[in-house]
C-alpha cells in the first residue's frame, strides 16, 4: 500500500522552565521518532502524559517545527515547504482536539465555524457542504444556525469532527477525541470515527493514552516512552505479545473488566522520575525490572521482529 | 446490620441556583460495612460527588441536604454540632480527592501539611510529630520518606502527591476513607500503583472505603459492592460479580457494553442512545427512560420500585415489577 505519511529521525526540544541550574536547557519531547503511515490506515501512538505524543502529531501537521528530521506527506517534505504550499497541503490534513469545550469559538455560529475551512479555501457551495457534514455526524439540521454553548460535550465533539472532515481530507489527526468524554458517549464518538473512516477511506494518527480505546480503533499501534518510539506492531501482536518492559507494563496496569491481570509482575516496576535526569542509554532503564549492564549505557534502537512488529530492547 | 459503618438514608441534596432548584441527589440509600470497599460509579452528573460530599457535611453553597439521614457509628451525622463534625471529619472519616495538584498548599513543605493534621488531630508536637511523619509516609509506600519529609509539593510527581494526601488522610487511623477519583488525573503506571496501595491499606488498617469512580475497569479492581448512580438516584447495587455477572438494570448494562476493554476487538461498541440529561430537566418516570431500549408507558409516568434479586443485588426497573421479566 502507498505511504501517506513518513516520518524520519524527528526531533524537537523546547526549553526547560523548571528548576534553577536547569533552567535553559533543552528538554527533549520527541527524540528521534520515525514513523510511517499507510493510505486508509489508523496508527494509535500511545504513552503517558509528557511522553512526547502531541508534539509528534503537530510536527507531522507542520504546527511547531522540528530541530531536525523530515516528515513527509505523499512523499512531500512538509517541513520545507514554503508557506504557500503548506497553505494548500494543510486543507489534507486536519486535527480534533481533546477539550471539545476550548476548541470551538463561543460566538461563532455552529455553521460558519465548519464552514470556515471552506470559505479560507474559496469554495463553493459552503452551505450546502456544512449541512451534509452535520447530517453525516448525525446531529439535526438546524444546528448550522446555533452556538456551541447549546450542545454536550458529545455533540461538541461531532462538531469538530464535522469541521475536521468537511474539506475531504485525507489524513486526520485525531489527539485524545474521546479522554474527556463520558463512558456512553465515548463509545458513540468511537463508532462515528470508525464508520466516517470506512466511508471516505480516511487515515488516521489516534493520539491517546488510554489502551482501551486505541485497542478498539487503531490497525497499527506506536508506543511512546519519554520522546522515541520502544515499540511498534499490529493491534493484535501488541496487545497478544508485548515485547517492550514498558508495554508490558501498561497493558498490565489498565483497569480491564476481562482481561485477569498479574498484580505481582507490577510490583517489580520502579515509578517514574523526572523528565530531566534520563540515563544515558535506554530512557526505560530506571523503572525497568529486567534491566541489564548494557541498557544504562547504550540507547538500544528500533529492530523488526517480523511482521513488522519492532522493539527497541536490548533483551530482545 | 452489626458491621455497619455507615449508612446513608434518603438523602438529598438540592442547588438552589437563580435559574431554580436542582436536585443533584435525589433520595439515595448507601450502605458501607466494616473492611469493605464500596464503589459508586457513574457518569458526570450523576451525583456521585456531591454525596460523597454531604457524607462529609461538605456541600458547598447553594447546595442544601434537603432531606435524609447519614449515620456513622450510631450518630446521625446532620444532626451533631459543627464543632463536632470538625473533629469527626480527617480522624473517623477522611478524603482523599481528584487533584493531588490542587490540593496541597505550594509554599508548604511536605512535612509542615501533614504534621498540621498530626498536631490538631493527635496533639503531637517536636520529635513525636516528625517520627509519625515518617510513619504515615512509609506506610502508603514511599521508599524515600526523608527527601519527601521536606519537599514541597512542586517537587513531587503526581503519583507521589496523591500517596502524600492519602498519607495525611490516615494520620489519625480514619475508619473511613472516602475517595473521589484518586486516580483520574493519575498516569495509567500511576493508577495501578494507587490502587494497588488502597487495596493494601484497607487490609492492613481494616478500612472501609467508599470510592467514587466514573471508571468500571477499577471498580472490578477493588471493588466489593457497587452502586451505579444515574442523574441523582441509584439505578442498581449489588456485589462486584453481581453486577458484572448478570447486570439487571438497562443502564448498567448499557455501560457495561459501551466501555471499550483490552478484550478481543468489536467491530463496533455498543452505545447508549442520547445524551446524560440536564438536572434542570430531569425525564418524569425513570430518568433513564428516553435513552433506554426497553422502555414501556409506565416508565414514562411512575418512579420505578426496587426489584430485589438476592440480598445485596437490586434494580430500581419496571421490567423486573411483580418479580417477573417483561419483554420490552
Amino acid at each position: 500500500m502507498a505511504k501517506l505519511i513518513e516520518v524520519k529521525n524527528l526531533k524537537k526540544s523546547f526549553k526547560s522552565s523548571e528548576g534553577i541550574f536547569s533552567k535553559g536547557r533543552p528538554v527533549f519531547a520527541v527524540n528521534g521518532v520515525s514513523l510511517e503511515i499507510e493510505v486508509g490506515e489508523s496508527l494509535g501512538l500511545v504513552g503517558e502524559s509528557g511522553c512526547g505524543k502531541t508534539t509528534v502529531g503537530k510536527l507531522i501537521l507542520g504546527l511547531e517545527k522540528p530541530d531536525s528530521g523530515e516528515a513527509f506527506f505523499e512523499s512531500k517534505q512538509i517541513s520545507g515547504l514554503p508557506e504557500k504550499e503548506l497553505f494548500r497541503i494543510r486543507k489534507e490534513m486536519q486535527i480534533v482536539f481533546q477539550d471539545p469545550f476550548a476548541s470551538l469559538n463561543p460566538r461563532i455560529r455552529i455553521g460558519n465555524a465548519i464552514g470556515e475551512v471552506l470559505k479560507i479555501y474559496g469554495e463553493k457551495d459552503i452551505e450546502k457542504r456544512v449541512k451534509e457534514s452535520i447530517k453525516t455526524i448525525g446531529l439535526p439540521e438546524d444546528t448550522y444556525y446555533r452556538y456551541p454553548h447549546e450542545f454536550s460535550g458529545g455533540q461538541r465533539q461531532r462538531i469538530c469532527i464535522a469541521r475536521a472532515l468537511v474539506g475531504n481530507p485525507k489524513f486526520v489527526v485525531c489527539d485524545e477525541p474521546v479522554s474527556s468524554l463520558d463512558v456512553s458517549v465515548q463509545a458513540q464518538i468511537i463508532n462515528l470515527l470508525k464508520d466516517l473512516k470506512e466511508k471516505s477511506n480516511l487515515t488516521y494518527l489516534f493520539i491517546s493514552h488510554d489502551l482501551r480505546v486505541v485497542r478498539n480503533i487503531c490497525d497499527r499501534i506506536s508506543v511512546m516512552y519519554y520522546g522515541v518510539i520502544i515499540e511498534e506492531g499490529e493491534n493484535e501482536d501488541i496487545y497478544k505479545t508485548p515485547l517492550h518492559p514498558y508495554t508490558k507494563l501498561l497493558l498490565s496496569s489498565v483497569p480491564s473488566m476481562s482481561e485477569k491481570k498479574n498484580k505481582e509482575v507490577l510490583k517489580t516496576y520502579k515509578e517514574g522520575t523526572s523528565n530531566l535526569n534520563k540515563p544515558a542509554g535506554c530512557p526505560f532503564y530506571f523503572r525497568c525490572p529486567e534491566r541489564i549492564e548494557k541498557c544504562e549505557k547504550e540507547i538500544p534502537q528500533l529492530k523488526d521482529k517480523g511482521n513488522r512488529h519492532k522493539v527497541a530492547c536490548w533483551k530482545e | 446490620m452489626k458491621d455497619k459503618m455507615l449508612e446513608v438514608n434518603n438523602l438529598s441534596v438540592g442547588f438552589f441556583t437563580p435559574d431554580g432548584t436542582l436536585t443533584a441527589v435525589d433520595g439515595i440509600n448507601i450502605s458501607v460495612r466494616k473492611k469493605e470497599t464500596v464503589c459508586l460509579v457513574g457518569e458526570s452528573g450523576s451525583g456521585k460527588t456531591v454525596s460523597a460530599l454531604a457524607i462529609m457535611r461538605l456541600v458547598p453553597n447553594p447546595g442544601v441536604v434537603t432531606s435524609g439521614e447519614i449515620i456513622f457509628n450510631d450518630e446521625n451525622l446532620l444532626k451533631i454540632s459543627e464543632e463536632k463534625m470538625r473533629a469527626l471529619r480527617g480522624a473517623e472519616i477522611s478524603m482523599v480527592f481528584q487533584e493531588p495538584f490542587n490540593c496541597l498548599n505550594p509554599v508548604f513543605r511536605v512535612s509542615g501539611q501533614i504534621g498540621e493534621s498530626i498536631e490538631i488531630h493527635l496533639g503531637l508536637k517536636g520529635k513525636e510529630r516528625d517520627e509519625k511523619i515518617i510513619e504515615v509516609l512509609k506506610l502508603v509506600g514511599i521508599t524515600d520518606e526523608k527527601r519527601v519529609f521536606s519537599s514541597y509539593p512542586h517537587e513531587l510527581s503526581g503519583g507521589m502527591r496523591q500517596r502524600v494526601m492519602i498519607a495525611m488522610g490516615l494520620v489519625s487511623n480514619p475508619s473511613l476513607l472516602i475517595a473521589d477519583e484518586p486516580t483520574t488525573a493519575l498516569d495509567v503506571t500511576i493508577q495501578a500503583q494507587i490502587l494497588e496501595l488502597l487495596a493494601d491499606l484497607k487490609e492492613k488498617l481494616s478500612l472501609s472505603i467508599l470510592l467514587i469512580t466514573h471508571d468500571l475497569g477499577i471498580v472490578n479492581e477493588i471493588g466489593d459492592r457497587v452502586y451505579v448512580m444515574y442523574a441523582g438516584k441509584i439505578m442498581e447495587k449489588g456485589s462486584k460479580n453481581e453486577i458484572f455477572g448478570s447486570a439487571k438494570h438497562p443502564y448498567t448494562e448499557g455501560l457495561l457494553k459501551s466501555v471499550p476493554d483490552l478484550g478481543p476487538v468489536k467491530k463496533r461498541l455498543y452505545t447508549i442512545a442520547g445524551n446524560i440529561p440536564d438536572l434542570t430537566d430531569i425525564p418524569t418516570g425513570c430518568r433513564f427512560h428516553p435513552r433506554c431500549p426497553y422502555v414501556m408507558d409506565i416508565c414514562k409516568m411512575k418512579d420505578p420500585v426496587e426489584s430485589m434479586f438476592s440480598k445485596e443485588h437490586s434494580a430500581w426497573c419496571f421490567r423486573y415489577f411483580g418479580g417477573e421479566q417483561k419483554n420490552g
